[in-house]
């Protein structure tokens, strides 16, 4: 846990409630699933950069994002190039390999739909906090317990990456790589993997323990305590304020509007 | 006066993996009684912390073992009672709470309990207001209670058992890691506490206060208690708790004395910091500076003990000295290499470094195997990494625990263990954070004496630490931090120019 997605910033999206902000992600993934106009897919992927922006978050995060899915969005895009075939004007030919307007139409829809998705669930960590995850789960109605759980769950990708990270550290302080000189650049990635592996494989079993430390020290802080009729309650409830619900409103127009161009009008 | 802590032929034998069950507590009697101070103390695995851990249910409900006797605490029988249940009443603070926290925000660490008992919200913020400002911690209100210095961390995990005003508070070696300030904190918050009628448990080797205001105190030692009496104890039986390693401060400390230093003592430089700016990265922390203008050259050989109150940014000025973290503005150098030049990875042939959470600094299952990491990983040859281990295991005795898995050890075993693996590197530059918090004087002595034979060998030392005693009595130089600023840099006492001679060997 001592490492998350949460970047904490005083941005006008951490203040969204976070039930409204579920809401908006998940009408967003589907409208982005379900419509294939790569105008639409585009402009989804602007407004969610002028999200980040505008919700301070700052752009080195945002480029990590793109660092992780930039590589993956590529790949798929150049695998569908090679084996997707659709009919319609040729804008490659090369060699027998053609490539149509509409693979490349499709192509960049596929790789735009990436973007969003994962920007819009990047939106979504970024700006929402463990307790926040847990007054909001609460809000719906989930007890503690499972809030807890499915909060920790949300963080357990950075945790893993921060536990490795400090296992890497500390194997380096030990003197662990020390002999290891900094010209030769095969010795030094030959260090880097084993001091990584070595630490993917430990990680686990530190979590572990830390995991069990924390169970200790909320059972120790009343985490099961015996409330009789009595709820539990938090010291900032989710609470839906009427710019939440506009954005909830805001959300379900945008799925009618999708479902209505595609069936009615045929985009 | 009803007791409220009720402890009868208590014993307590920890399930073993390794054979052998270990016996940690024996034939355990006392009693507290409402608006008491029971002190235990006791020397480094005497058992101190396991009696603390049964009186909040942690043993027998968590820790795997055998439990004999009877607890009774605030009218709930320990053993037929939940750990939650029986925290509704009793609130306790471990000696290490670094891995402890439940939440991600200092605010919300405070208001767990609160919220665990089911207080309305607006009840919930007016505590958390007041206890916050109770402990001057108001200005980490938002922030990761991982990210804060270990004493800042302390003062949070004491808010957090403080915050619903429990009938009992138990306090597992919290003075080892609180400044002066922290501390004073801490005696106006039991104070109060005591008056409205809480009993409070205070384990801890530091009998500063305990001694003006102990109603009982508990001797314990291997085990068993050996000595139930009051705070005369500390006047009456001095020699015998001296003999089982609790320290009796004979006066209030006096302020270290730090001399000018002369320009020509530092021609010599092995450490320089040239115009040190550090400020945490904007996503853990606030914009403030941890460390401020920092310009400081330490000499060759020196024992310098860097001392400051809690968040004054001890920890991240020795961070720096091995790459771990890299200047925001100027520049380190270590042995005239700029540490921006050399990673950790190499510095570790210049740098050994001790974590104030040996626990962090552990990577294999094997006590042995722990000590005897570093040197071979420096390419000792075996026969003297051999011979290293061998001593220092002898001198911290630790025989018995050779073959064991060191997450399975107490905080003070652990601790011994990790002071035994950083001092077999013998590196030219020795790294101490707050090494000897939470050990007991007569090993505290013995860790320092070795540190001290190091240093008169040559081998720097950087230590910081609160204790200005353990400062004053080993170092030869003194650093002060405060709000990030070296305030005082220099010499404890004039160096002999023969012994400065000697400091010059490596």
């Amino acid at each position: 846990m001592r490492s998350q997605f949460y970047i904490p910033v005083d941005g006008w999206l951490a203040r969204v409630d976070v039930r409204a902000k579920l809401f908006a992600m998940l009408a967003l993934i589907v409208i982005c699933a379900m419509w294939g106009n790569w105008i639409f897919l585009a402009a989804v992927l602007v407004l969610e950069h002028i999200a980040l922006l505008s919700t301070h978050i700052p752009a080195n995060k945002t480029l990590k994002v793109w660092a992780f899915f930039l590589p993956i969005m590529l790949i798929v895009a150049i695998t569908m190039l090679f084996t997707v075939a659709l009919p319609g004007n040729t804008v490659w030919n090369l060699n027998g390999w053609q490539v149509s307007d509409a693979t490349l139409t499709m192509t960049a829809v596929v790789a735009l739909r990436i973007a969003d998705i994962a920007f819009a669930v990047f939106l979504m960590l970024f700006t929402t906090s463990r307790a926040s995850w847990i007054s909001g789960m609460a809000g719906l109605g989930l007890p503690y317990n499972a809030c807890a759980a499915v909060a920790n769950a949300i963080q357990f990708l950075p945790t893993y990456a921060a536990t490795v990270h400090d296992l890497v550290l500390t194997q380096h302080i030990r003197g662990r790589y020390a002999r290891i000189g900094k010209h030769n650049p095969f010795t030094r990635t030959a260090a880097w993997c084993s001091a990584h592996i070595r630490a993917i494989i430990a990680a686990p079993a530190h979590m572990r323990y830390l995991d069990r430390s924390r169970s200790i020290a909320a059972l120790a802080h009343g985490a099961h305590i015996n409330r009789g009729s009595a709820k539990r309650t938090y010291l900032h409830p989710a609470h839906m304020r009427l710019f939440d619900w506009l954005l909830v409103l805001l959300a379900i127009v945008c799925v009618a509007l999708v479902v209505v161009m595609m069936t009615v009008l045929g985009w | 006066m009803t007791d409220v802590i009720t402890v009868m032929s208590l014993g307590w034998q920890y399930a073993s993996t390794h054979g052998t069950p270990i016996q940690a507590l024996r034939d355990v009697n006392c009693y507290v009684a409402a608006g008491k101070l029971a002190g235990i103390v006791g020397p480094t695995g005497s058992g101190k912390t396991t009696l603390g851990q049964a009186l909040t249910g942690i043993i027998p409900h968590i820790l795997d073992g055998t439990l004999t006797g009877f607890v009774r605490v605030a009218d709930m029988n320990v053993k037929s009672t939940s750990v939650s249940n029986i925290s509704s009443k009793v609130g306790y603070v471990p000696q290490n709470p670094v891995d402890l926290f439940v939440t991600n925000e200092v605010e919300n660490e405070i208001a767990f309990p609160l919220e665990n008992r089911g207080v309305a919200p607006d009840e919930i913020r007016a505590r958390v207001d007041e206890v916050l400002a109770m402990l001057h911690i108001e200005a980490f209100r938002h922030r990761d209670p991982r990210t804060l210095s270990e004493g800042e961390m302390m003062r949070v995990a004491i808010g957090s058992a403080i915050a619903a005003e429990p009938d009992v508070l138990i306090l597992d070696e919290v003075l080892a890691v609180l400044d002066e300030n922290g501390a004073q904190d801490l005696y106006n918050i039991l104070e109060r506490m005591l008056a409205r009628g809480a009993a409070v448990v205070m384990i801890d080797l530091d009998t500063r206060w305990m001694r003006e205001h102990a109603d009982n105190v508990f001797l314990m030692v291997g085990g068993e208690i050996i000595r139930s009496t009051g705070r005369e104890i500390f006047t009456r039986e001095a020699s015998l708790l001296e003999s089982v390693g609790v320290n009796i401060p004979r006066a209030e400390r006096a302020p270290l004395t730090i001399a000018q230093l002369e320009p020509e003592q530092t021609a010599d430089a092995i450490i320089e910091f040239d115009h040190v700016d550090y400020l945490y990265p904007r996503s853990e922390n606030d914009d403030s500076p941890q460390l401020q203008d920092v310009n400081v050259r330490i000499p060759r050989g020196a024992f310098v003990g860097v001392v400051g109150p809690n968040g004054s940014g001890k920890t991240t000025l020795l961070t720096m000295i091995n790459s771990q973290i890299l200047p925001s503005r100027g520049r380190v150098l270590v042995d005239e290499t700029d540490t921006r030049e050399c990673g950790v990875r190499r510095m570790a042939r210049e740098v050994a470094y001790l974590d104030q959470d040996p626990l962090h600094m552990m990577l294999t299952r094997n006590v042995r195997r722990e000590i005897e990491f570093a040197p071979h990983a420096l390419g000792i040859p075996s026969e003297e990494v051999n011979k290293r281990v061998n001593a220092l295991i002898r001198a911290f005795n630790l025989y018995e625990i050779e073959d064991s898995d060191p997450i399975a050890l107490s905080a003070g075993q652990n601790r011994l263990v990790a002071l035994a693996a950083t001092l077999a590197s013998q590196t030219p530059i020795l790294v101490l954070d707050e090494p000897v918090a939470g050990l007991d004087y007569r090993l505290k002595t013995r860790f320092m004496t070795m540190v001290r034979e190091l240093n008169d060998q040559g081998i720097t030392v950087i230590m910081a630490s609160n204790d200005s005693e353990l400062v004053e009595r080993y170092c030869t130089h003194a650093l002060r931090l405060d709000a990030g600023r070296v305030v005082d840099f220099g010499p404890l006492r004039p160096l002999q120019p023969t012994a400065q001679a000697a400091r010059k060997v490596r």
